[in-house]
């Protein structure tokens, strides 16, 4: 085919295809059925006309036209699966329990690890207490020496306001960092783990000397069990990202990447609200003299039930019903 | 509408790009400088938002005359949700563009060109911090110029302007319907770098396309014209040729 004749041809339908696409830019919701799938039909035969104008009449304006066109239209026309934002309700209790269900044997991992690397922090620092100065500074642990722990001496000072904001973004940046780190081949992820796990066995045997491991636990009650549990969940989401990176499977590194990743988001953005919940009560109740001991670790068992009730209950609703389900299709 | 730079043939050793019924398209791929000026415009302006947003606060706080503290968690609770979430929140809201990529005239876009989800858009901010320090170098080796949240969310930077006046100088070419394809591209090409050119060196060529195309086609020649070698006054072929191939010159 000649090129004049092709683009006597061709362009009124590219000019009309211009047209419309212009007109859904400007008002999307307006568009009914009939023109929309008009206007796919359209962007089809633009894509076959781009792809013979590139072939035979490289370089001509028509075919820097067609190409316009084609990167235009695709951008409009064409959208990812999953841009459609679920509801609350169903994203706490459908979505997130599903990433959740995935996700558990990395956590059991994780949680295995933090275990170890605390006890390991537990037992060097039962060795050579001066390990202690590599998480606490020389007045903290002067504070220990004179009966305080150092967290009185922070709140003292600091309005619970201020003290749960701080606490809350800055957990929230940690969770963040560990999820980031574990994609990356999993290294910083590990390393967050491994140092707050020693960092909490360090703690407790230090207080321990000073006969201040009491006020540590009354302290922590009320917030860290459920802390922890998410330091660990976010760790393993980005781990799991960080093993489709490494460990592709069957499908191409690609896709793996990206299903985690979709996985691993979903986890993020369900502990998230957690961690500013968690942010409040460490900035507020932990520190709080009027709440006993019992009262903390009745708020902290509270926490972590009801979130372990919506991320596993949910999930393992779901995996009983579909292998009844199955058993009944088989019968 | 796309920026007029050139789009980029899928890098040697890349799959291609492949759309709707397997066309391949070639994006224009943004490259790391792009990237990294458009970032440091967002950076910076980001810094500015949050100087304002502290500043702003304590004003508040004090006309309100709330108490401090309040004031001041809620405003490190603003900066952090500023910090995480300027980028996210921009390109969600306007498909894929930031104030910074908007300056320098780039969007982001999926693997495929087209608009990506939301949670693509999450996933490749929650990583751009971590990316600051490994994505840059990353972006070097990638032939697609991809950094690690681009991988994770499947997503691309490309070039993209908003512009019509190229669609309508692409348009205003007209050419004799018997010429080639290749003709074509050669006379169109010359037309749109022509402005570009030394004045002395475009008159030449001019001259030199304008003998060639009225010997092509001499009935583009006008009355009494010397389609011939010596009838081309070489300081006046150039508007010539915009006036015989730009349509509405």
């Amino acid at each position: 085919m000649e090129y004049g004749r092709f683009v006597a041809l061709r362009r009124p339908a590219s000019e009309a295809f211009a047209k419309d696409l212009e007109g859904a830019r400007r008002s999307p919701r307006s568009l009914d059925f009939d023109e929309l799938e008009g206007l796919t039909f359209r962007y089809r035969q633009l894509l076959h006309d781009h792809a013979l104008a590139r072939a035979r009449f490289p370089g001509t304006s028509f075919s820097r036209q067609l190409e316009r066109l084609v990167l235009e239209g695709t951008l409009w026309l064409q959208r990812d699966t999953g841009n459609h934002l679920p509801s609350l309700r169903a994203f706490f209790f459908e979505s997130f329990p599903r990433a959740m269900g995935r996700l558990w044997p990395t956590i059991g991992l994780t949680a295995a690890f933090f275990g170890l690397s605390a006890l390991l922090g537990a037992a060097l620092t039962a060795v050579d207490p001066t390990l202690a100065s590599l998480f606490l500074n020389p007045e903290a642990i002067d504070g220990l020496r004179s009966g305080e722990l150092w967290t009185e001496s922070i709140f003292a000072v600091t309005p619970g306001a201020v003290a749960s904001s701080a606490i809350a973004t800055n957990n929230l940046s940690v969770a963040i960092t560990g999820w980031a780190g574990g994609m990356a081949a999993g290294v910083l992820a590990i390393y967050l783990v491994f140092v707050n796990g020693l960092m909490l066995g360090s703690a407790f045997t230090v207080t321990a000397r000073y006969s201040m491991a009491g006020s540590l636990f009354e302290f922590v009650a009320a917030h860290g069990p459920l802390e922890i549990s998410l330091i660990l969940i976010t760790s393993a989401a980005g781990l799991r990202v960080g093993k489709a990176l490494v460990q592709a499977g069957d499908v191409p590194r690609a896709t793996a990447l990206q299903a985690a990743g979709r996985d691993a988001l979903v986890v993020l953005l369900g502990c998230l609200p957690w961690i500013l919940l968690l942010g409040f009560v460490e900035g507020f109740l932990s520190p709080s003299p009027e709440l006993s001991l019992t009262s903390k670790l009745a708020l902290g068992g509270t926490l972590e039930t009801l979130f372990l009730a919506i991320a596993w209950g949910a999930s393992r609703d779901r995996v009983s019903a579909g292998s009844r389900a199955l058993g009944e299709e088989a019968r | 509408m796309i920026h007029r730079m050139r789009s980029t043939p899928n890098p040697a050793g890349e799959p291609d790009l492949l759309g709707l019924d397997n066309v391949r398209l070639d994006l224009p791929l943004a490259g790391v400088p792009s990237r990294i000026l458009a970032a440091f415009v967002d950076h910076f302006l980001l810094f500015i938002v949050q100087i304002a947003v502290s500043f702003g606060g304590v004003a508040l706080a004090a006309l309100l005359e709330i108490d401090g503290g309040w004031a001041v968690g809620l405003v490190i609770l603003l900066f952090f949700l500023i910090q995480w979430g300027y980028f996210a929140c921009f390109e969600i809201a306007l498909a894929g563009r930031t104030p910074g990529k908007m300056l320098v005239g780039l969007r982001t876009v999926s693997a495929l060109g087209g608009r990506p989800s939301a949670s693509a858009f999450l996933i490749r901010n929650f990583l751009r911090n971590f990316d600051l320090i490994i994505g840059v170098p990353l972006m070097f080796f990638d032939r697609r110029y991809r950094r690690l949240g681009d991988l994770v969310a499947g997503t691309l930077v490309v070039h993209h302007r908003e512009e019509k006046a190229e669609e309508e100088e692409a348009a205003a070419f007209r050419h004799p319907e018997d010429w080639s394809a290749r003709e074509v591209a050669v006379m169109e090409s010359f037309l749109r770098r022509a402005e570009h050119l030394e004045s002395d060196r475009a008159e030449d060529m001019a001259r030199r396309l304008l003998e060639w195309a009225l010997r092509r086609s001499p009935e583009l020649a006008g009355e009494g014209e010397d389609p011939g070698p010596a009838g081309v006054e070489p300081s006046v072929a150039l508007s010539r040729l915009q006036q015989l191939f730009r349509a509405g010159a």
